[in-house]
């Protein structure tokens, strides 16, 4: 039964078993040079309940060292077998965090912990995958732990062009699809159906609640889940929409300061977090207070000071993504010694539109406070995106 | 480069709804005749920084187009 399948590449649960008992070394700071090989030595180390640090996948840390450790030959019989290896992993992996606003942190989390947020069921028993998410981080090690866990296939759709992963969705008649709403963004125009999809989950940046609209009416036999979580913390809450009810086990394990979300230490990893309140640099609304239900607004760090006056580029990026035109944006400060920061942006159009800065500036200035409109917009054939499928 | 200069400054006015110049007149004051508030500076400070990679606010205000070109001219 087939478990990984790209354009280049495929191997079955076979392939796994195979793998696995062939080795006799775990490199603990794991790089490879494919996503096969990648995927087959991280699941070689879960077995081995050997703890390892995931290096990107095409080696961005240059200064991380190969350190292999040996093995005893493990011979695992049946794919249930393996499963049950997985469940009960004692490995720790280290992920990266996406370092969208700082440097990358290393953030060690258990298998067991990461095993908290599978389900396992005969819903997901079987499915198939569309993998959108950089292996090496925090949302691929969760989807490929599903995965794997229910005898589901993976379908690398990371990196590949719009074209590439409708067809692939469509041919393959993928049924679960977890990305970042970038992701989404670059499927416009929503002209295809999808009906076989039964699960789209957005996870890892803030999400509209037009996208999802626009997501949604395209995979109309979909449950729609907009996850919050960090690479600390593991995924939070979900909700169907932008706005979170917050779970009766979480109410008294988070508060909200100065609009910053706050969580309880306990429920962050200790490898990067020894405080009683973890300051998540996320700033929020509350949207009703009860039951507790909150909007997220952006990040803290995203903030930009013009002239004395805050500006949200997420606010900037989702106004100039309402224009006809726009497929994505890209909104970010130029420094000046004028007024702090500038409001500058690079826009997507959708394919054979065409549409003038002038237009884009006009468009801005009827929705927006003045000092929130982008001064400069470049036109651009597509918007930048770092390691986790996050804009830059 | 006055070319350049006039093409930007009146990009800047255009884009902010503020009448555009027929010449580069050294002695028109950026913010009395041009109308330019210091968020439209501030954009006229990055896009000539773009085009001459000098930052013409480095050594304080600048109050006309006299000023910007002794800048670019250094």
């Amino acid at each position: 039964m087939l478990f990984y399948q790209s354009n280049s590449d495929s191997f079955t649960y076979a392939d796994i078993l195979n793998h696995i008992s062939a080795q006799t070394s775990v490199d603990q700071n794991y790089q490879a040079e494919s996503y096969k090989d990648f995927i087959l030595g991280v699941i070689t180390a879960i077995v081995h309940n050997i703890d390892i640090t995931l290096v990107d996948y095409r080696n961005q840390y240059q200064d991380t060292k190969s350190t292999p450790v040996p093995i005893h030959q493990l011979t695992i019989h049946s794919i249930d077998d393996l499963i049950r290896r997985v469940t009960l992993s004692k490995s720790k992996i280290g992920i990266y965090s996406s370092g969208t606003t700082a440097e990358p942190k290393l953030i060690n989390q258990s298998v067991q912990r990461l095993m908290k947020s599978v389900r396992i069921s005969d819903e997901y028993k079987h499915s198939r995958w569309g993998f959108t998410y950089n292996p090496s981080h925090s949302a691929g090690i969760q989807v490929f732990l599903q995965a794997i866990c229910n005898q589901a296939t993976l379908y690398d759709l990371y990196k590949c062009s719009r074209i590439q992963i409708l067809e692939t969705l469509k041919r393959d008649k993928i049924t679960h699809l977890s990305a970042t709403p970038t992701f989404y963004r670059m499927l416009a125009p929503y002209n295809f159906d999808l009906p076989d999809i039964k699960s789209v989950t957005f996870n890892g940046e803030k999400s509209t609640l037009e996208l999802i609209q626009s997501v949604k009416s395209r995979c109309s036999n979909a449950r729609i889940r907009n996850i919050y979580g960090s690479t600390e913390s593991g995924p939070l809450m979900s909700s169907e929409s932008t706005t979170f009810k917050v779970p009766e086990r979480l109410i008294k394990h988070i508060k909200i300061e100065n609009e910053e979300l706050m969580i309880k230490g306990h429920l962050i990893s200790k490898s990067v977090n020894n405080l009683d309140w973890y300051p998540t640099g996320d700033l929020v609304k509350i949207v009703n207070q009860d039951p507790l239900t909150i909007e997220f607004i952006s990040r803290k760090t995203s903030i930009l000071n013009v002239g004395g006056q805050n500006v949200s580029p997420q606010e900037v990026e989702e106004t100039l993504i309402k224009h006809p035109s726009v497929k994505d944006a890209r909104v970010y400060g130029r420094s000046n010694k004028m007024i702090g920061n500038l409001i500058v942006a690079e826009v997507q159009v959708l394919d054979s539109e065409i549409i003038s800065e002038k237009e884009l500036i006009k468009w801005c200035k009827e929705k927006l406070a003045t000092y929130k409109v982008p001064r400069m917009i470049k036109l651009v054939d597509k918007i930048e995106v770092g390691r986790t499928g996050k804009k830059r | 480069m006055e070319e350049k200069l006039f093409e930007i400054i009146n990009k800047v006015l255009s884009n902010n709804d503020l009448k555009a110049i027929d010449k580069l007149d050294p002695k028109l004051s950026l913010q009395g005749e041009l109308e330019m508030d210091s968020i439209i500076l501030a954009e006229l400070t990055v896009r000539i920084e773009d085009e001459f990679e000098i930052d013409i606010f480095e050594n304080g205000m600048v109050h006309t187009i006299q000023d910007i070109m002794d800048i670019l001219k250094k």
